[in-house]
């Protein structure tokens, strides 16, 4: 019997080498667990099945001398990312039946590792929602307490690594989708600086602020993780070139922290999560950090930028959803009708919402006092942050505003869902990488997280302070 | 908002809902544009030099990336309607 349980990437490729179980055994052992626990937890909406096909081209890899980390590592793909001649859905009903054309970068980077991926895990509707309550494959469960939500949009891929259906897994976070969810799984959810990872085959939400990155159970999964899909591709225009990221300044952690005082006292901010938060920064203090507060006066406008911000990119980006060439096509008489069917009937509630509401803000009246105004703010944050980061390595807060809560708690009022992202918008908005770290027990024994920021390109700050809070809790 | 106001948007945006749904969606956007609205009162907050957009956009060469037909029969496939290699569309009109 393999430990799954405490299991990390680093253990398991020394045992693959050393020939303590194979690739397959190891795949095996995930196939059996996904077996048992999937129908009650619905991580998974397919396993593939070519997953024992995949272990044998990483056994060729250990025995020819090229295996690399990541090679033989079972994983979970998030359902909006494209594996050639496989479905890939983003968990919504208009793409129920899209087979993909192509790999996805990341998917081809890691096929290349060797890396075996196990199936594609459950989302909330087009990455719309932050409690996987929204797909249409209904919804995923928390593994550590079934009558809770795991989370979202990522919660599939929370899920499968923390009932042990894979060692580690991707998702993609456009307002807190990795972070939110590794938290409420007592994971480590980490996302990277803008640019830093391509997103060619993901299938776009925001095309400003989406992002690919790792869940992992330890800042050094995550961080192998990263390294393996971390790599320029001109298909993406935004991805950033190696001249760029030299230009970047690296000089040495300073250990200070940077902590925005004023964010943390708005409304809906649990008790629990703030003593948690505060225990944190007094843990690191104690490790020879030094805490500053700092002061972000824009800040707590994030969610509102992001309200606009991102519905504007989802209704332009949904756009090419019509029925026509792929995906749901509902028979109509005319053109205009079969579009409006298959609209109407491909996409969920939460995404209808996010159409309209973006549409609303680009129209003609809307357009400067919605969405001009936001993209002001924005700079403005952005701005805002680059200087704090100046004097700090890094900005903490908690993940999220208040524990995991359980299924219907937010899903009938739209806002209350909203706010879970308070706290893991600004990263998105400002382009910065940012990593959720366990820090916990709310009062209800569900876990928290603990959230570090850090300027462009220094995923290197998050890693290291992030292992070093690892082992402080 | 109101159903009309909606029922406006839907059409702009291509969706068919009911007008249950569009009512719903009427009483959601108050609260929600109320909490956007939010960024007017924050504009004030950003300095005039720091509310300038820094990113450009990014163009690739006009260059041809696959080899013709590579990928045509994986997107034929797909179609819900073709006729030899066409896509078949309902009538506009």
């Amino acid at each position: 019997m393999i430990d799954l349980k405490n299991l990390t990437i680093q253990k398991a490729h020394e045992d693959m080498k050393s020939g303590v179980y194979t690739p397959t055994q190891l795949a095996s052992a995930y196939l059996d667990v996904i077996k048992e626990k999937n129908a009650d937890i619905n991580a998974y909406v397919e396993v593939y099945d070519d997953v024992l096909e995949q272990a044998k081209i990483a056994e060729s890899k250990f025995a020819d001398g090229t295996a690399t980390f990541m090679t033989g590592i079972p994983m979970a793909l998030k359902d909006n990312m494209l594996r050639n001649g496989y479905i890939a859905s983003a968990a919504s009903n208009i793409l129920k039946n899209y087979k993909s054309t192509y790999d996805a970068f990341v998917v081809k980077q890691l096929k290349d590792a060797g890396a075996i991926f196990l199936g594609r895990a459950n989302m909330d509707d087009a990455a719309m929602g932050s409690s996987t309550e929204t797909s249409a494959y209904g919804p995923t469960k928390n593994p550590l307490n079934t009558d809770y939500v795991p989370g979202g949009s990522s919660g599939g891929s929370v899920a499968a690594v923390a009932m042990d259906g894979a060692l580690v897994a991707l998702g993609s976070d456009t307002g807190g989708s990795i972070r939110q969810p590794a938290a409420f799984t007592n994971l480590v959810g980490f996302k990277p600086t803008y640019g830093a990872v391509s997103r060619s085959g993901i299938i776009a939400m925001a095309s400003s602020l989406d992002q690919v990155g790792p869940i992992a159970k330890n800042v050094a999964d995550a961080e192998i993780l990263f390294n393996a899909i971390n790599a320029h591709d001109p298909m993406d225009g935004t991805s950033a070139s190696k001249e760029l990221i030299g230009t970047i300044d690296k000089s040495p952690i300073k250990k200070k922290i940077g902590i925005p005082r004023e964010f943390l006292k708005g409304d809906g901010i649990d008790a629990d999560v703030l003593k948690n938060f505060d225990e944190s920064c007094e843990k690191l203090k104690n490790a020879g950090y030094e805490l500053v507060d700092v002061s972000l006066p824009l800040i707590k406008y994030s969610l509102s930028v992001y309200y606009i911000v991102q519905p504007a990119e989802v209704s332009s980006n949904l756009g090419r959803y019509d029925g026509m060439r792929y995906g749901l096509n509902v028979e109509a008489g005319k053109l205009f009708d079969v579009y409006a069917k298959s609209r109407g009937q491909g996409f969920g509630k939460e995404v209808l919402r996010r159409i309209i509401l973006g549409t609303y803000i680009l129209s003609h009246g809307y357009y400067d006092a919605y969405y001009n105004t936001a993209v002001k703010v924005r700079e403005g944050i952005k701005k805002e942050l680059a200087n704090v980061f100046k004097d700090v390595d890094v900005i903490v807060t908690p993940t999220t505003p208040t524990p995991p809560f359980k299924f219907g708690a937010k899903s009938k009022d739209p806002l209350s869902m909203y706010m879970s992202d308070l706290f893991c918008v600004p990263a998105n908005i400002a382009g910065i990488p940012a990593i959720s770290v366990p820090s916990g027990l709310s009062d209800d024994g569900m876990p928290l997280g603990f959230q570090m920021m850090a300027p462009h390109f220094r995923e290197d700050i998050l890693f290291t302070i992030g292992k070093d809070f690892e082992k402080l809790v | 908002m109101q159903l009309e106001d909606i029922k406006k948007l839907a059409e702009m945006a291509r969706v068919d809902m009911s007008d249950e749904q569009m009512s719903q969606m009427a009483h959601d956007f108050d609260g929600i544009l109320a909490y956007v609205g939010q960024v007017q009162e924050a504009v004030k907050l950003v300095e005039e030099n720091d509310a300038n957009f820094t990113l450009n956009n990014v163009a690739r060469e006009d260059v041809q990336t696959n080899r013709g037909g590579e990928y045509t029969s994986k997107i034929i496939e797909q179609f819900p309607d073709q006729n030899n290699g066409y896509l078949k569309v309902k009538q506009i009109l």
